[in-house]
């Protein structure tokens, strides 16, 4: 059954991205899944607090600011997700006893709001030139009131769903970095939307090398 | 004569604390604000006590493991959970003394411990004026003299409020600087005393507490010398009735002295004959 | 004679705690003595404090929950005018463990608050709360101390809200013509729990190992922590995976088939708190 944009129930809004737009800022993305956009900046390593630091690592400060409203419980939460998908892919070794800031701002909601906040941190941290051992994907889904599994959903879509997905995926091994399910579905619908989601990761990965040799050529340092 | 139990045991009879009341009478919660009578002609209060007897105190060493020292205290419906930290390294450089340690009390109370919901924020007057009581009453008790340079912390978290949860805080924090072993220079025993009717009240509850009838006096003491700590009081009272409530709130201090004491023995024997078993 | 690097467990244990704890997990038992996939002991008293309209408190090994649960009476929210709402606060201050700061609530009491919201919209019947439509409703607040942190707070936080929520009585409320809302004085008005839904909280060591309810101890060296929240009716409503480790598919589902476990064991004691009552 066709989606009310037209769209499979497989298929992703096309992504968009912006990078290096924050001059101030070590790394900056903007990131969207067709209207959906978040931008994403990335300071560091920087000097870290005493409390905060850590003496083989790299300490990871993730700050999430909503579309409207001031932050609450609703963003500390995007925040940790934040948290997760910056220290799945970062080699804190690299850089003991400093801090890695990372701030995302939603810009626009259209449904998958949490999927391309990740996207914007992963692509970020690509921009900051930080030593990543992976670069992680996240795609969204949401069952219907039918029980069909629809990819990136639309905000409309995310409403009505009986449940709502998010995972992130590695690039390296495939292998799922970061899950966020909740509603009310069965196990074997978790694993289905495992599978779709990642396949959908492999499409993001796929945009992230383009958008980044696009970003190198116009540099001038890929022919 | 008051009836007092100790509790000495595992983590079931921790929990058996929290049912093991005889509540006769639950919270303030009435919807209709009748005219209680706090002392009848028989001599009996609103909980079937009479005007000297204190309420059932039972206490609780060590509950929680990974602080230094704890306590559980319930006095009649009255919980409260005591948690010390220290001797450890003071956290604020601006606090740190150099001939003696600092004490740092924090006063919580539980949304759900009063008749009515009431979220305190931190920074409440209230909560920080009974803080500083609290802190005021151990400094002086306390031998802060042997760890300068560090800080004692003292949590008070009130579960229940039902009365009287300024001397239960006090006798909790008595018996966690014990179990924590923070050298003290004798026990620290708090009580409340009100008058009716020119007839001294020994350990208000709740309804009494916030009646106009009664004046409301807690009294903490050091029970071996009789030398009084702390002394709160804030409503108008007769000089001549003034003295009898202190009188009769000293003596039950002394009752309350003798149930913490016999708790700490009995929980200190229990670890003596754990490790001689071992 | 002893070489000059050879250090006593407890030295070992400070040093080099992740090296310590794989010693343990090579010989297939975590420090404490459980096997991988065995939850600690846990114990539920229902209706300990009685200014509270209900409460619970949950002892998981050491984490100690407290759930005091109190309604009022405000109006509706704007968006959802027919029914009443429920806000949950996870309070986890320095009472509870020596690595919480005093202040206001700290990165991971809020995550819990939230997660904990976002399950309660599965099984609170938040229709029947209502009294009035657009005029007054009950809202539910849910306070949870935590008196003793030793890992895995959510799993005692959900079991303690849970309980408290079946053990809560509110009165019968109908608002007046003057739209001032009166309350009986009876309290015997259930809040009606549509499913029970339980936390089960898992830990990855190196993305092999999976382990069930990490203490405090655990936690910092684990690379992934997975929650799964199931019902009676093996639907699950919520799984959540933090930490930057990896996890596959067969290790989801691994969890989700000891979270039913964990599952019966813990219904078994909620219906034994509640006929105790």
């Amino acid at each position: 059954m066709p989606r009310k944009d037209g769209r499979t129930t497989t298929q992703m809004r096309a992504m968009s991205a912006t990078q290096g737009a924050l001059e101030r800022a070590d790394g900056s993305v903007r990131f969207g899944f067709g209207d959906t956009q978040t931008m994403c900046a990335v300071n560091g390593p920087v000097e870290a607090r005493l409390r905060e630091e850590q003496l083989d690592r790299a300490t990871v400060e993730a700050v999430y600011r909503p579309i409207i409203g001031l932050p609450g419980v609703r963003a500390k939460e995007i925040e940790a997700a934040v948290q997760t998908v910056a220290e799945a892919s970062l080699l804190a070794g690299l850089h003991p006893r400093t801090l890695v800031q990372v701030t995302a701002q939603c810009m626009s909601d259209a449904g998958s709001s949490v999927a391309a906040t990740l996207n914007a941190t992963a692509m970020a941290l690509m921009d900051a030139g930080l030593p990543l051992r992976a670069v992680p994907a996240a795609v969204a889904c949401a069952i219907s009131p039918e029980g069909e599994v629809l990819v990136d959903p639309t905000a409309e879509e995310e409403q009505c769903a009986r449940s709502q997905h998010v995972f992130a995926f590695d690039n390296t091994s495939q292998e799922m970095v970061f899950c966020a399910s909740t509603g009310k579905f069965t196990a074997e619908e978790l694993a289905a939307c495992h599978d779709l989601c990642r396949a959908g990761a492999a499409k993001v990965h796929a945009f992230y090398r383009v958008a980044l040799e696009r970003k190198l050529a116009e540099e001038g340092i890929v022919a | 004569m008051t009836t007092v139990t100790t509790a000495v045991g595992g983590v079931a009879s921790f929990l058996l604390f929290f049912r093991a009341v005889c509540s006769l009478f639950i919270g303030a919660t009435s919807f209709a604000m009748s005219r209680v009578e706090l002392l009848n002609p028989e001599g009996l209060r609103v909980d079937g006590r009479r005007a000297n007897e204190l309420r059932k105190l039972s206490c609780k060493l060590s509950p929680l493991q990974h602080a230094d020292g704890s306590a559980y205290i319930e006095q009649g419906n009255t919980k409260v959970l005591a948690v010390v930290y220290g001797p450890r390294e003071t956290r604020h450089r601006a606090q740190v003394m150099h001939d003696r340690a600092y004490i740092n009390v924090e006063y919580l109370v539980a949304p759900f411990s009063a008749g009515e919901r009431k979220k305190r924020s931190k920074n409440d007057k209230r909560l920080l004026e009974l803080a500083l009581a609290v802190k005021q009453t151990f400094d002086s008790v306390v031998m802060t003299t042997l760890h300068p340079r560090s800080q004692i912390d003292i949590y008070l978290q009130v579960l229940q409020d039902d009365g009287g949860a300024l001397q239960a805080s006090i006798n909790a924090a008595t018996l966690a600087l014990v179990d924590a072993g923070v050298p003290m220079v004798d026990y620290v025993c708090a009580c409340t005393g009100g008058c009716v009717d020119s007839q001294a009240l020994l350990d208000l509850n709740h309804i009494e507490e916030s009646s106009a009838e009664t004046p409301d006096l807690t009294v903490a003491i050091l029970p071996r010398s009789g030398k009084v700590t702390l002394l709160q009081m804030t409503s108008r009272v007769h000089s001549d009735q003034f003295e009898q409530m202190l009188n009769l709130a000293m003596e039950g201090c002394r009752q309350v002295h003798a149930v913490l004491d016999s708790s700490v023995r009995d929980s200190m024997q229990q670890l003596a004959d754990q490790m001689t078993h071992r | 004679m002893t070489s000059p690097y050879a250090f006593s467990a407890e030295t070992f244990k400070r040093v080099q705690p992740s090296e310590y704890y794989r010693k343990f997990l090579e010989q297939d038992v975590r420090p404490d003595g459980r096997a991988f996939s065995q939850f600690r002991k846990t114990i539920l008293n229902a209706g300990c404090i009685s200014t509270a309209n209900g409460s619970a408190v949950v002892r998981i090994g050491d984490t100690t929950v407290v759930c005091g649960i109190k309604a009022e009476v405000a109006e509706p929210t704007l968006d959802q005018p027919a029914a009443g709402y429920f806000v949950p606060n996870v309070e986890l201050g320095p009472l509870c463990s020596a690595k919480f700061r005093p202040g206001p609530p700290g990165d991971l009491a809020q995550v819990v608050s939230e997660r904990l919201r976002k399950l309660s919209e599965e099984y609170i019947a938040f229709e029947e709360l209502c009294i009035e439509p657009e005029q007054a409703a009950w809202v539910v607040y849910a306070d949870l101390v935590c008196l003793n942190h030793d890992g895995n707070v959510l799993d005692a936080c959900q079991l303690a809200l849970l309980a408290a929520l079946k053990n809560a009585r509110l009165p019968e409320a109908q608002i007046g013509e003057d739209g001032i809302v009166r309350a009986g004085e009876a309290f015997t008005r259930a809040i009606t729990i549509k499913r029970p839904i339980l936390a089960a909280t898992f830990g990855l060591y190196e993305g092999r190992s999976l382990l069930a309810d990490p203490n405090a101890s655990e936690e910092p060296l684990l690379d992934s922590l997975v929650t799964v929240c199931v019902d009676d009716a093996e639907h699950l409503h919520a799984v959540w995976k933090s930490n930057g480790g990896r996890c596959s598919l067969e290790q989801l589902q691994r969890c989700v088939e000891l979270a039913r476990i964990r599952f019966t064991e813990l219904s078994a004691l909620l219906e034994s708190s509640a006929a105790d009552q």
